[in-house]
C-alpha cells in the first residue's frame, strides 16, 4: 500500500512525513548520510579516492601526464577536473556524450577547485616554459542517489591528497624529461573546501544531503562551500524556489560544520594509511 | 582530436611519464627459475577473487569482481522498453556497454568509446546471449554496463564473470551462468589468469606464444565465448582450452557462493520489513 | 541450514537453487515459472527457492521464485496503474507506474484510444472528458501495441479514473460515473471515474 502509495503521489507521500519532521528514510531534516571514504585504492592512477555519502558512490582517480605550458603562464600546471555520470550509476543516463547535468556539475567543480586555490599550479611546473605536469581528475560516479556534487567534492579533496608524482628533471642534454630519484613526491593542497548540499521542499522546508528521489521532487537545491579557514568558496543556488536571508543563515552555519566533520574524517583516514 | 566542448578541456596535448622513462622489468621471462610467476603463483594458480552481488542501488542487479589488480563493476538495468524504433524486437534485446575508467590503465584513457572497447562489449554481449532467456522478455531491452576501474590483466574474463552474475542477480532468468577465465601461453608454459605484465602483446614474437579468454556455461558444459589471438599450435591450443576450462571450474564456486550469499541477505531484507 | 527448514503452506519447502542447476525430470514433475526443459531434465533459469506445487493428479509443478517482486513486465490482460501524460482528441498517452500490484521500476509507455475508453456510447466519447493530465487510472492492457506503447482499456466499470487533482490541487471527490468534485471549490470536472473494487483495496 505504502509503496503505491508513493509512486502515484510522491510529494504527497513526502509532505505526510515531513510535516512530522522526519524523512522516509528515518533522517531527522538536517541530517546527513554516513560518509565513508577510501583512499588510494586504484594503483594505476597517481591518486585516487573513493567515497560513498549513504547510497552514492563516487571514484576520483587522478592520472599525471607531462605537457608544455602555455606562454602566458610558463610556470604553471594544469588540473583538469570532470564528472562523469555514466549510464552504469542510474537508470536516469543514457550512454553517449556527458548530460547537461554531468556538464554543470563539471564546471561546478573547476570552479570551486579554481576558486579555492586548492592547488598551488606552480607546484605542478618542472621546468619553466617547457614542461609542466597535468593533472587529469576524473570523478565517477558509480551509484547515483542525489546529491552528488558533495561526493565528488569530498573524493577530489581526498584523491588531491592522496597524488604521488614521480620526480622528474629535464635532461640538459637530450631536452627530455628522465626520472631523478624512484620515490615519488605527495602533493600539497592548499586550501581544503567542502560542499554541502541542500534541498528546498514545497518552497520553504530545507533538508540537507538529499537522496534522489528528493531531489526529483524539490523545488530548488542550493550548495554551500567553506574551507577549513571559516571562509565561504561558493554558493550555488541554480534558480528554483526563493530562500529567506535566515535560511541562507543557517545553511551556511550547517555548512561549515559539515566541512569540519568532514576534514576531520579525511585526515583521520590519512593517519591510519601512514600507520 | 576534436574539441570536446562538453567536458572540461585541458592542454592541447600530453604525455604520459611512460613514453619519456623505461618501464622494463628488470626479467623479461614470465615465469622464474623456479617455476614461479612474477606474483609467486604458480603457471596454473588463479588470483584471489572477491565477487559481490548488489552494490548499485539503482541498478536491477550489479556486481563487482576484484582479482587483487583487477577490479571491474557491472550494472544491469531493464527489462525496460526499447528506446529506438528501429531496435524492436519480438525477443528481448540484450545491449552491452563496456569501458575502462579513464584511470584504470599505466596510460590514460580517453572519455569517448575506444574501438577496443566497442570490440569487448561485443564479446561480453555474445558470451551473455545464449544463456539469457530472451525469448522471455517479449519486446523489452536488458542492459548491462561494466566498467573496468582498475585493469591488473584479464580484464574481458573478470567482466564476463561479473555481468553474468549481474544478471543473475537482477533476476533476469538464464540457463546457466557465464564464467569468464583466461589464459596466456609462452611456449610449452600455460598461465592461467594472467596479470597485467603478462598479457600477451604481439611485440613478443615467438612459436607458440598467445593468450585466449574462454566463457564456459559450467552447468550445461558448453562454451559460449572465445577469443584467442596470438599463433598457437592445435595441440598447445587444445591444452590451453583445457587450463582455461580448469580455471573457469574454479571460478565458478566463486560465483554460486556470491548468488547464494546475494539471495540470502535480499531475504533478511525481506523479513526485516 | 536455515533454509531447508524454512516451511510454508505445510506441503512446500523450499530452498536456494541457482540456474542451471538440475531440479528433476519430465516423468515426475512439470515445469513451472523460473524453470526451463532440456533433455527430459527441468533446470532452474533463475537464482532463487525452489517450491513445488501440488497440481490435482498431473504431475506437481516445479516453480523457482525470488523473494522479491518477480520481474515485470506487462502483459495482455494485466490490470496496471498508470499516470495521464498527454492527451488529444484521438488518444491519451501515459506511463505505467505498476502492474497489479508491483511497482516498475523501469517506466513503460502506454496509450488508450478514444474507442477503448468506455463500453457505451463510443461515438460520443470526447477525450478532454475522460482523462486529465495527471491523473492517475487503472486500466487493462488490450495488446502489446507497436513498439512505442501498449495499448490499454478502460472499457469497463471498474476501470478509468482513481485519483485527480482539482485545478486547485486538491483530490477529488468521484460524484457519479463521469463525475468529480473537488472538495475545496466544489467545482465538478468531468472525468471517466473507476469502481474500485472492494477486493482490489488493500489495507495497510
Amino acid at each position: 500500500m505504502a509503496a503505491d502509495f508513493k509512486t502515484a503521489q510522491p510529494v504527497e507521500y513526502y509532505r505526510q512525513f515531513l510535516k512530522k519532521d522526519v524523512r522516509p528514510d528515518g533522517r531527522e531534516l538536517g541530517e546527513i548520510r554516513s560518509t565513508i571514504v577510501n583512499i588510494g585504492s586504484i594503483s594505476t592512477a597517481e591518486g585516487s579516492a573513493l567515497v560513498k555519502l549513504g547510497n552514492t558512490t563516487v571514484i576520483c582517480g587522478i592520472k599525471a601526464e607531462l605537457c608544455t605550458p602555455t606562454n602566458d603562464e610558463p610556470k604553471k600546471g594544469f588540473v583538469v577536473p570532470n564528472v562523469d555520470l555514466p549510464p552504469l550509476c542510474s537508470p536516469r543516463f543514457r550512454p553517449g556524450p556527458p548530460s547537461e547535468q554531468a556538464q554543470v556539475v563539471s564546471q561546478f567543480i573547476a570552479d570551486v577547485l579554481k576558486d579555492s586555490k586548492m592547488v598551488n599550479h606552480e607546484d605542478l611546473c618542472i621546468a619553466e616554459g617547457k614542461i609542466v605536469w597535468v593533472l587529469y581528475c576524473d570523478m565517477m560516479c558509480l551509484d547515483y542517489d542525489g546529491n552528488v556534487i558533495d561526493a565528488c567534492i569530498i573524493s577530489l579533496l581526498a584523491a588531491l591528497r592522496n597524488v604521488a608524482l614521480p620526480s622528474i628533471e629535464v635532461d640538459e642534454e637530450t631536452a627530455k624529461p628522465k626520472l631523478t630519484s624512484s620515490t615519488s613526491s605527495t602533493m600539497t593542497v592548499q586550501s581544503l573546501p567542502v560542499s554541502t548540499s541542500f534541498a528546498i521542499f514545497d518552497n520553504s522546508i530545507l533538508i540537507a544531503d538529499p537522496t534522489n528521489e528528493e531531489e526529483n521532487l524539490a523545488t530548488g537545491v542550493v550548495t554551500v562551500v567553506t574551507n577549513e579557514c571559516g571562509e565561504l568558496c561558493a554558493l550555488h543556488k541554480p534558480g528554483g524556489s526563493s530562500l529567506s536571508e535566515s535560511q541562507i543563515q543557517e545553511c551556511v552555519k550547517r555548512s561549515f560544520s559539515r566541512g569540519d566533520e568532514i576534514r576531520k574524517l579525511l585526515d583521520e583516514t590519512f593517519n591510519s594509511l601512514d600507520r | 582530436m576534436p574539441l570536446d566542448s562538453k567536458r572540461i578541456p585541458g592542454p592541447r596535448e600530453s604525455f604520459p611519464v611512460t613514453n619519456f622513462i623505461s618501464t622494463e622489468k628488470d626479467n623479461p621471462d614470465l615465469v622464474n627459475d623456479d617455476g614461479t610467476r612474477h606474483d609467486g603463483r604458480k603457471p596454473n594458480d588463479i588470483r584471489p577473487i572477491f565477487l559481490r552481488c548488489g552494490i548499485i542501488s539503482n541498478a536491477k542487479g550489479s556486481a563487482y569482481i576484484e582479482t587483487k589488480d583487477t577490479k571491474v563493476t557491472c550494472a544491469v538495468y531493464g527489462p525496460r522498453q526499447v528506446v529506438r524504433r528501429e531496435d524492436f524486437k519480438l525477443t528481448g534485446t540484450l545491449t552491452c556497454d563496456f569501458k575502462f575508467a579513464t584511470f584504470s590503465c599505466q596510460k590514460r584513457q580517453q572519455h569517448m568509446q575506444s574501438s577496443n572497447e566497442k570490440d569487448l562489449s561485443l564479446i561480453v554481449l555474445q558470451a551473455m546471449e545464449p544463456a539469457v532467456c530472451l525469448e522471455k522478455y517479449p519486446r523489452a531491452q536488458i542492459d548491462i554496463f561494466i566498467t573496468v576501474l582498475q585493469n591488473g590483466g584479464s580484464a574481458l574474463s573478470a567482466a564476463i564473470t561479473c555481468a553474468s552474475a549481474a544478471l543473475a542477480a537482477a533476476g533476469i532468468e538464464m540457463y546457466d551462468v557465464v564464467v569468464g577465465c583466461s589464459t596466456r601461453q609462452i611456449g610449452n608454459t600455460c598461465l592461467v589468469d594472467p596479470a597485467y605484465d603478462e598479457e600477451y602483446n604481439s611485440k613478443t614474437g615467438g612459436k607458440n606464444n598467445g593468450s585466449l579468454c574462454l566463457g564456459l556455461m559450467p552447468s550445461l558444459n558448453q562454451v559460449s565465448a572465445f577469443i584467442e589471438c596470438g599463433e598457437l599450435e592445435t595441440e598447445i591450443l587444445m591444452q590451453s582450452i583445457h587450463s582455461c576450462v580448469d580455471g573457469c571450474m574454479r571460478i565458478y564456486p566463486v560465483v554460486r557462493q556470491c548468488l547464494t550469499k546475494s539471495i540470502k541477505s535480499l531475504q533478511k531484507h525481506q523479513d526485516g520489513t | 541450514m536455515l533454509f531447508l527448514d524454512w516451511e510454508c503452506n505445510c506441503d512446500i519447502i523450499q530452498f536456494i537453487l541457482l540456474l542451471g542447476d538440475r531440479l528433476g525430470r519430465c516423468e515426475h514433475y512439470a515445469s513451472g515459472n523460473g524453470t526451463y526443459v532440456r533433455q527430459q531434465c527441468i533446470y532452474s533459469s533463475l537464482a532463487g527457492f525452489v517450491h513445488e506445487q501440488e497440481n490435482d493428479d498431473k504431475l506437481p509443478i516445479l516453480n523457482v521464485t525470488r523473494e522479491e517482486q518477480h520481474t515485470v513486465i506487462p502483459e495482455v490482460g494485466s490490470i496496471v496503474t498508470a499516470k495521464v501524460t498527454n492527451i488529444n482528441p484521438r488518444f491519451c498517452k501515459c506511463t505505467i507506474l505498476c502492474v497489479e500490484d508491483s511497482p516498475l521500476k523501469d517506466k513503460f509507455r502506454g496509450m488508450i484510444r478514444k474507442d477503448d475508453v468506455r463500453a457505451t456510447e463510443k461515438d460520443r466519447i470526447e477525450m478532454y472528458k475522460c482523462f486529465r493530465p495527471g491523473d492517475i487510472i487503472l486500466a487493462k492492457v488490450l495488446s502489446l501495441g507497436d513498439a512505442q506503447s501498449y495499448l490499454l482499456t478502460t472499457a469497463e466499470n471498474e476501470f478509468g479514473v482513481v485519483l485527480a487533482e482539482s485545478e486547485a490541487g486538491v483530490n477529488m471527490v468521484p460524484i457519479s460515473w463521469c463525475e468529480m468534485q473537488c472538495p475545496k471549490t466544489n467545482i465538478i470536472e468531468f472525468r471517466k471515474v473507476a469502481k474500485v473494487q472492494p477486493q482490489h483495496i488493500l489495507t495497510s
